[in-house]
């Protein structure tokens, strides 16, 4: 089936005012193969991705489908030529059904003014077919799992006939086992035909998934590799310019007394009874799927959400959370998994948004000195080494890893003791990434305690000290980091399927 | 991938930054050449007048739109004030008093604006809209069912030189403005607070995580705003001498409009107060200016009406309107 080119994009440039975004690349993709694209941030995907789907023009090149030179004008136009895209935020209408969100914008099709239910209902079972998966479609998105509304737009993709398919970065919010799933479909697309443009910065899934693989470096083409031709190692050299073996610089810090003690603590929700100690200058990771209670742990510790049982004590003393100013006042800070939509003030420059919790302080009488509070935003965003044009550049227009530092960077102002981590890498790129695990890293040699939740276990294994494995609102295994292997962990995550699928709107019974 | 986006908005960003600032430049100077009598000195110590009113519910109402929240309820508390004003100078109670007590009323409103919408989480076009509505019920039963007129013999110099004195030189209700004006700049940029409800505005769930407490922003900004309503229904029915249950209801919206053309110009979507007050200079100017041509009142609403679409047009094109109405 992988004869015949699906895509040719030929020497596409693309300039934006001062930025050389694509320097004459070429990329192509056969009918019937993953093809998987890498870089680092701001190496060009985003941008040959964006022209493919029509939402960029590019300045020159040409590109054919299917044999055939098309110019594509717009995104709607992009579609009708059989490229759809999936984005990471899945645009999606949370109050609409799957079956609605399957013909919202396209309700021409049915060439008849009055939506015919039956016929979208017929349509969308038959999509939901031919992709082997068992979706309720008449209940609203919103109250499927993320896995799930996935789900929902890869069908759409399909009611579409999409015959190239774009996944921006589609396993960054899932967990191992749903990622799993996710591969059986994308295997199952690929072998009726289906192309698929595959990006992601976690080269572990690529080297399962994909067939070829096309690296950019600065908007340069670097390769295209069949997949057996190459080594992760290799990879990476590729695209971020050297090798990055100790990627988490684990460092051996002396640990102090426990910082924080929680006893048996739940929400009345998701986290059902949770104990754990955090010491000081130790990091605890925390795996499990999503849906495990892991966010709801560090929400609770975070005052977010009540805790309605147990207890916490924190230095020595009761700690009751009630709102997230309780938990800052006692020293914990929270770096929370939706940094754009909960961690940052996107509109407001990188100074502002670093000294925003400190603010009281640097505010005598309430009026700000905006000429100290630049700088002491500006000494600390070079601590944390945030790449930015200035101190004064809003936060929207930062790149993914530093708008992470961004909000890292935030509490180091402030003296936290504790820091709650809910998924600080994902969807951020290599080389930020390092940057990342050392920051941690500096944190605890600070005499500070971690959690650090992630769905990556390799990235757990490398900067924990202990890993904690969470399920249904439990704790259910605890591992140091001598005794840790990705296959223990794995085991024990895995082993939750059962509890997890109940947690979520369809009952299916699952062995194992 | 931000910057490319940014980069893609850049074509349109000069018409939409500046655009508004040249049509006001360009109104003012078409208005001095061509009408006579625009540029004298008593007209423009007039316009300053005219435009002190919707001056001050602006800035009120731009704190309410920094948090991110909308109140439709201004005018009749404008109103409220006003017609308050009137009834409580006629009967007799000491100018002081009378104005305290009105400016405790609009504090009220603010307080109850603030609660349906901080604590009670009610969408700010219902919630407002109510109290508007039980404000409009006010203004009717004081007045019972019309204006109150400030009669001569028992009203003091002092009460009627707030809407027509001036201090030295300078029409008093100018005077006011320039200092809520000056309060609500202070306010909004160069404190805690007003960096606080910026960012309530911006990211309401970020907030709170950085230790923000959203609910008490929102509540303070609608209590300025209920304030401020007032202190423009007194100056306008000592103005007016005269209080009426409906004389403020034009202020909601064209106070809405004003913010609305400033959000254009600053900040990327955001209100900011500088932009609020350019609205409100600009659709001074034009009532002013066609009023001395003798454009009837009709030709003037349908005017300012094209000319709000056309700053809002081109203010939504530019950057995603961040102030929702629901």
């Amino acid at each position: 089936m992988m004869d015949k080119l699906a895509l040719e994009m030929n020497q596409i440039t693309k300039f934006f005012p001062g930025v050389l975004a694509l320097n004459a690349v070429d990329f192509s993709a056969y009918r019937g193969e993953v093809h998987a694209l890498v870089g680092e941030n701001g190496a060009g995907k985003s941008t040959l991705i964006k022209i493919l789907s029509g939402i960029y023009k590019k300045d020159s090149g040409e590109i054919k489908i299917g044999g055939e030179v098309v110019e594509i004008a717009s995104p709607k136009d992009a579609r009708l030529k059989g490229v759809s895209t999936i984005h990471q935020e899945l645009n999606l209408v949370p109050f609409l059904t799957a079956t609605e969100n399957m013909w919202v914008g396209r309700e021409d099709v049915l060439k008849n003014p009055f939506i015919s239910r039956k016929k979208m209902q017929a349509e969308a079972q038959r999509v939901i077919d031919r992709l082997k998966i068992d979706l309720p479609l008449n209940i609203p998105v919103k109250h499927l799992s993320v896995a799930q509304q996935q789900m929902v737009a890869i069908a759409r993709t399909l009611a579409e006939d999409a015959q190239i398919l774009v996944m921006d970065e589609p396993t960054a919010r899932l967990a191992a086992h749903e990622i799993e799933r996710l591969f059986e479909i994308i295997r199952r697309l690929v072998s009726q035909g289906v192309t698929v443009i595959y990006i992601s910065h976690r080269l572990d899934e690529i080297f399962k998934l994909a067939n070829r693989i096309t690296v950019l470096k600065d908007g340069c083409l670097q390769g295209t590799f069949d997949v057996q031709d190459v080594k992760p190692p290799q990879l990476v050299r590729m695209m971020v310019g050297q090798g990055v073996e100790d990627r988490y610089h684990k460092v051996n810090v002396e640990k102090g007394g426990d910082l924080l003690i929680c006893e048996g603590i739940a929400d009345g929700k998701k986290l059902k009874d949770v104990s754990l100690k955090l010491r000081a200058g130790e990091i605890l990771g925390v795996v499990g799927p999503v849906g495990s209670g892991r966010t709801e742990l560090v929400k609770a510790l975070y005052g977010t959400n009540r805790v309605t049982s147990g207890s916490l004590v924190l230095e020595g003393e009761r700690f009751t959370p009630r709102k997230p100013a309780d938990a800052i006042e006692r020293g914990v800070a929270l770096i929370p998994e939706d940094r754009r939509g909960e961690g940052l003030i996107m509109h407001m420059d990188v100074s502002e948004n670093i000294t925003l919790p400190n603010i009281g302080r640097l505010s005598p009488w309430g009026f700000l000195r905006k000429r100290r509070e630049r700088k002491i935003g500006e000494e600390i965003a070079h601590q944390v080494d945030i790449r930015m044009s200035s101190s004064r550049q809003r936060v929207r227009y930062l790149s993914g890893g530093n708008q992470q530092k961004v909000v890292v960077a935030k509490w180091l102002g402030k003296k936290s003791k504790v820091f709650l981590l809910d998924e600080p890498t994902a969807g951020i790129d290599v080389g930020a990434k390092a940057e990342i695990y050392q920051l941690v890293s500096n944190l605890v040699a600070g005499g500070a305690g971690v959690i650090f939740i992630s769905s990556e276990i390799p990235e757990v294994l490398g900067i924990a000290d202990r890993i904690l494995v969470m399920r249904s609102g439990r704790v259910v295994a605890e591992f140091d980091r001598s005794e840790a292997t990705e296959e223990k962990i794995l085991t024990v995550v895995l082993a939750g399927n059962v509890n997890v699928e109940t947690d979520n709107v369809e009952t299916e019974k699952v062995s194992g | 991938m931000s910057t490319e986006t940014f980069n893609l908005k850049k074509s349109g960003n000069f018409l939409a930054r500046y655009g508004t600032f040249t049509a006001l430049i360009l109104i003012t100077l078409a208005f001095g050449l061509f009408v006579p009598k625009f540029a004298s000195f008593s007209n423009i110590m007039t316009l300053l007048v005219q435009i002190s009113m919707l001056s001050i519910v602006a800035s009120g109402l731009t704190a309410v739109f920094v948090v991110g929240e909308l109140d439709i309820s201004t005018g009749a508390v404008v109103s409220l004030g006003g017609i308050l004003g009137a009834y409580l100078m006629n009967n007799q109670i000491p100018p002081a008093a009378a104005i305290v007590a009105t400016l405790l009323v609009g504090v009220v409103f603010g307080v109850v604006n603030g609660f349906i919408v901080g604590y009670l989480r009610i969408p700010a076009l219902l919630g407002t809209f109510g109290t508007s509505v039980i404000a409009l019920g006010l203004n009717f039963w004081a007045g019972n069912g019309s204006s109150i007129r400030i009669s001569k013999e028992v009203t003091s110099e002092f009460f009627m030189s707030l809407g027509s004195g001036t201090f030295v030189g300078i029409p008093i209700p100018f005077v006011v403005a320039l200092m809520v004006f000056i309060f609500f700049l202070f306010l909004l940029e160069h404190t805690k607070w007003g960096l606080r409800m910026y960012s309530v505005g911006g990211n309401q769930e970020a907030a709170t995580n950085f230790g923000i407490n959203n609910r008490r922003m929102k509540f303070t900004a609608f209590v300025f705003c209920g304030l401020t309503a007032a202190i423009a229904g007194l100056l306008l029915s000592s103005r007016l001498g005269a209080g009426s249950p409906i004389a403020g209801d034009a202020y909601t919206l064209d106070a809405i409009a004003a913010v609305y053309v400033g959000v254009s110009m600053f900040r990327e979507g955001e209100p900011h107060l500088f932009g609020s007050v350019l609205g409100v200079l600009i659709f001074g100017i034009l009532v002013n200016g066609m009023r001395l041509m003798g454009v009837g009142y009709e030709v003037q609403s349908i005017l300012r009406g094209i000319f709000i679409l056309g700053a809002v047009a081109i203010a939504g094109n530019r950057a995603q309107l961040r102030v929702k109405l629901f």
